[in-house]
């Protein structure tokens, strides 16, 4: 009876020690698993930074072609701003020619279709008040020139301030398309801030928690009531069995 | 008036007639031209022409007053008074 009794305090010594050395076993598992979690988490952010980085380089190249076509477009402004001031110029020409002759050469070189005929000019009285004035001969059906020239001019003048209009449109709407790239990247910015701050914070967490886990407990467990009674059916079957031999 | 009169009144005549629809501003620099043409040596002074529009303001310089009218009834003028000239637009 008393040697059963001393085997049932070896296996509660046993049960103690299994009851210490559990834990540790648990330890290692939850250390593994939060090691793994930072990795897989870890591995996630890599590859967003990196296409983060990708989108900024495609980003730069973008803005290079744009910077390249508004300059083709500034140029292309300051070719129109040329032909204007040629136009002013031209007018101006035009209402100093003055004498019969100066316009009759003029007519000439701007439509040489009519240089080789005898456009000159007559006198004319009025039926009227008799007064005489200075009329052009052109080929009658040459008239409809003029009429054509005219009449393409004033649709040109009105398509001019429409598509002035619509470059202005086009202007408002990229300021406004730049604006929306500007919020855009402030807000890429703000979760880039925030998702460095994560996971800053979840490594921080994550090597408190390893060495937490790490640390070797100090106080004594227990074994639980099943512990002690499964050691003392294991006590008492040892010491059966032990006794048996004897 | 001198020579040099005359070109400085055409060129302060131009921007006026310039400044007024093309086909207007022509009949007005037609009206000019026939005033002065044929030794008839009458010259105006135009002012407050209406910018793309129809109608301009004169005083007389030189010559005879119904003259102006004369030329501006013969060349088709909308209407004419002492002062103003108007050209047809529609």
């Amino acid at each position: 009876m008393r040697k059963a009794i001393g085997w049932i305090v070896i296996a509660f010594v046993v049960g103690c020690a299994v009851g210490f050395f559990a834990p540790w076993e648990s330890s290692k598992e939850k250390v593994q698993s939060a090691q793994d979690s930072l990795k897989v988490y870890k591995d996630k952010y890599d590859a967003t930074i990196r296409r983060g980085e990708s989108l900024e380089a495609e980003v730069r190249v973008k803005s290079v072609e744009s910077a390249r076509l508004t300059a083709r477009a500034d140029s292309l402004e300051r070719v129109v701003d040329t032909l204007e001031s040629g136009r002013q110029e031209g007018v101006v020409k035009v209402a100093n020619l003055f004498q019969p002759d100066e316009l009759v050469d003029k007519m000439k070189t701007t439509f040489p279709e009519l240089k080789e005929f005898a456009m000159g000019v007559a006198r004319v009285p009025h039926p009227v008040t008799k007064i005489t004035i200075t009329v052009f001969q052109v080929p009658l059906q040459s008239v409809a020139t003029f009429i054509s020239d005219h009449e393409d001019m004033e649709i040109y003048r009105r398509q001019k301030v429409i598509l002035g209009e619509a470059i202005d449109l086009h202007k408002l709407n990229l300021a406004l398309k730049d604006t929306i790239i500007s919020l855009e990247k402030q807000k890429a910015d703000e979760y880039l801030r925030g998702l460095e701050y994560g996971m800053k914070r979840y490594e921080d967490l994550t090597g408190k928690y390893i060495d937490e886990a790490n640390r070797p407990k100090l106080d004594v467990n227990l074994p639980t009531v099943s512990t002690i009674l499964g050691a003392a059916a294991v006590g008492v079957l040892i010491g059966t069995q032990v006794e048996g031999r004897k | 008036m001198t020579k040099e009169e005359i070109d400085k009144l055409y060129q302060d005549n131009l921007k006026q007639f310039t400044s007024m629809r093309r086909g207007a501003g022509n009949l007005v620099k037609g009206l000019l031209f026939e005033l002065q043409d044929d030794n008839r040596n009458t010259y105006i002074t135009l002012r407050d022409a209406v910018p793309d529009g129809f109608v301009v303001f004169y005083d007389m310089k030189q010559g005879d007053p119904n003259l102006v009218l004369l030329v501006a009834q013969t060349l088709g003028f909308k209407s004419w008074d002492a002062h103003r000239l108007e050209v047809h637009s529609a």
